[in-house]
């Protein structure tokens, strides 16, 4: 960045401070709003699962493989997963094709740990045969636009294209696995979703769009169900006070039962199968 | 393949699948364009002109077109690796060098122009859909090019050629050619060939390729017109305050100003430079790719005043019409022996700003 940029971002930090101090943000959002959510699912026919997600401009496409592995030996019993994300070159001019950058390989590891620790894949449902066989679900995700906030749309993503996964059924024959026509969905076990609050001087808000999070101070993400906290990550250089934590943690439930209302109303068919 | 020249999924030998075509659908780059190629989903992004990382790469007389081809791991049937791999990286090449062809980097020294593809469906014929997506998304960034280029594959599917091959048919065919041809200049920028062709197939191949390239060229022209039209729309120019056929018309001779461009820089003397405002905006108005926040009307102003006063601006712009020799490849400055001493002060003005980080 030149200094040009950097002279022009402190300036504009100092505008985006005195307007939240009035509870004003640049596109007349409150601090805890988000942009319009879009999601669309079933679009890659070559995926068990797909969508694309856009929150205002900022857009993610993201494909779910399911894959037959053989288990880590310390699960037999355990299908497994993993959420990849590449900050692709189309979204934006800064980002690099090549190997997977920090901040990119970042945000995957948050979006693993919200599906991941959410369980809201049932790990041993993808057990075909213990201890020999499973399924593995590959996760990717591609930035498409990057307007800011790519983690809350990395977790949403994931979460509609797992919602609408449609499973290849198999059969176990003398410890064969055949692959059959049919398909069966599968089934969600919680809804996780996370939201970040970016820091700005001494303001929390949701959502931040690009110009907000480049002058960002810090951020921190968390993971919900709609009974636990699941996740966590605080980034960003500066630090955060520690009473502040519990008030952004509420702020974020209070947050996330309005998203994930969004997100049923986009995707009809998600149910989720509590125990 | 039966009587009625079916095949497996319905069409004739010579019928494209169904191509869609979209411009300026991602927001961050400087032009996108999203392809539906039967089941094909390509998304292209461009960037540039720009710096150019690294520096020892770049040309002192011309841009470097650099495409970057990529597959997503979900775009297959089966699980593809993330990392490129040596197919990804060969087609990122050949692509890089047909739109060097094709593109008029001259206006550009020591630029990038990076053109991001990704498939994120593939279904056979992904490196000509890329294409497709790449033109769009050029023309939509308003880079100069000598002519909007298409591409597709023709081959031999039952012994008989077939154009636009589906991945089904790719897999049991026993020929392919994919193509990049661009049909104004008649210029072929890529040509592989896998399989078995007797010479009549090829011949019959090749130019079924390029008569499919002829119509996906139009569909490109159709997608650019179409945002064209979207913008006059929004900001409320009624259709008799411009006429956008005559700019559209490619085959118009009148309108090609592109080629004079191309021909003035050709000769490389002082004489002839056009500046690289004129060339923008004459081929931004050929491709009808107009940028949004440029008011149509000024546009078109700025574009006749610009063409018009060619001759005048050639001092204040003379840098970019100085001949490779003149330019020391690496320190960035003209070189010392130069007689004409205002020229001079000039070009290091525009190199001292170019050299800046």
């Amino acid at each position: 960045m030149s200094d040009f940029e950097q002279v022009a971002l402190t300036i504009e930090k100092e505008y985006i401070k005195n307007l939240l101090a009035s509870e004003r943000r640049l596109d007349g959002r409150t601090k805890s709003e988000f942009r319009e959510i879009k999601i669309e699912t079933g679009i890659i026919g070559t995926a068990q699962g797909s969508s694309i997600v856009s929150i205002g401009k900022t857009k993610v496409i993201c494909g779910v493989k399911a894959q037959i592995g053989t288990p880590y030996p310390d699960s037999p019993n355990k299908g497994s997963l993993t959420v990849g994300f590449e900050a692709s070159p189309l979204s934006a001019p800064e980002h690099r094709s090549g190997p997977p950058q920090d901040h990119a390989i970042e945000i995957a590891r948050v979006t693993d740990r919200l599906i991941r620790e959410s369980e809201c894949v049932d790990l041993e449902s993808l057990c075909l045969i213990e201890g020999e066989k499973i399924r593995t679900l590959i996760i990717d995700i591609y930035s498409l636009d990057d307007f800011g906030n790519l983690i809350d749309a990395c977790g949403i993503a994931a979460l509609a294209a797992l919602a609408t996964t449609q499973l290849p059924d198999v059969q176990v024959e003398n410890g064969e696995i055949i692959t059959l026509d049919t398909l069966s969905p599968l089934k969600l076990k919680s809804f996780p979703i996370s939201i970040t609050s970016y820091k700005i001087g001494d303001f929390y808000i949701n959502d931040a769009d690009l110009r907000e999070e480049l002058i960002s101070d810090a951020r921190i993400t968390f993971g919900t169900t709609e009974t636990h906290i699941v996740s966590g990550q605080k980034g960003g250089q500066s630090g955060i006070k520690s009473n502040h934590i519990l008030e952004i943690l509420k702020d974020t439930i209070r947050a996330s039962a309005s998203i994930r209302e969004e997100i049923k109303k986009q995707i009809p068919t998600l149910k989720i199968f509590t125990n | 393949m039966t009587e009625e020249n079916l095949r497996p999924d319905g069409r004739t030998a010579k019928q494209l699948r169904e191509l869609k075509v979209e411009v300026g659908v991602l927001d961050r780059a400087d032009g996108s364009s999203k392809v539906n190629l039967g089941k094909n989903l390509v998304y292209a992004s461009v960037f540039g002109p720009r710096e150019l990382h690294p520096k020892h790469s770049s040309k002192a007389n011309k841009a470097n077109v650099r495409i970057n081809y990529r597959m997503a791991t979900f775009s297959v049937v089966d699980y593809k690796r993330p990392f490129p791999s040596r197919r990804e990286k060969e087609i990122s090449k050949v692509l890089s060098e047909a739109y060097e062809s094709v593109v008029l980097t001259k206006f550009f020294p020591r630029s990038a122009i990076d053109v991001h593809v990704e498939i994120f469906q593939s279904d056979g014929g992904t490196r000509t859909a890329a294409s497709i997506a790449i033109t769009a998304a050029l023309a939509d960034a308003g880079i100069p090019m000598r002519d909007l280029t298409g591409g597709i594959a023709a081959g031999i599917y039952q012994d008989q050629v077939v154009l636009d091959l589906s991945g089904q048919e790719d897999m049991k065919g026993t020929g392919d050619l994919p193509l990049l041809y661009s049909p104004t200049i008649d210029e072929v920028s890529l040509f592989q060939l896998d399989g078995l062709f007797t010479f009549d197939q090829f011949k019959e191949a090749f130019e079924t390729a390029k008569s499919g390239i002829i119509q996906i060229v139009k569909v490109i022209q159709d997608a650019l017109k179409e945002k064209y039209l979207k913008i006059r729309d929004e900001i409320g120019i009624s259709s008799d305050d411009d006429d956008l056929n005559e700019v559209m018309v490619h085959e118009d001779e009148d309108d090609s100003i592109n080629v004079e461009v191309t021909n003035s820089v050709d000769t490389s003397t002082p004489e002839t430079a056009v500046t690289v405002e004129a060339a923008e905006i004459t081929t931004s108005q050929e491709t009808g790719a107009m940028e949004s926040e440029n008011s149509q009307e000024t546009a078109n102003e700025s574009a006749t005043v610009q063409t018009n006063n060619v001759e005048e601006e050639t001092v204040s712009n003379a840098w970019y019409s100085v001949p490779s020799g003149q330019i020391k490849p690496m320190g960035g400055k003209p070189s010392d022996d130069n007689e004409d001493d205002s020229d001079s002060i000039l070009r290091d003005i525009e190199y001292s700003n170019l050299s800046e980080d």
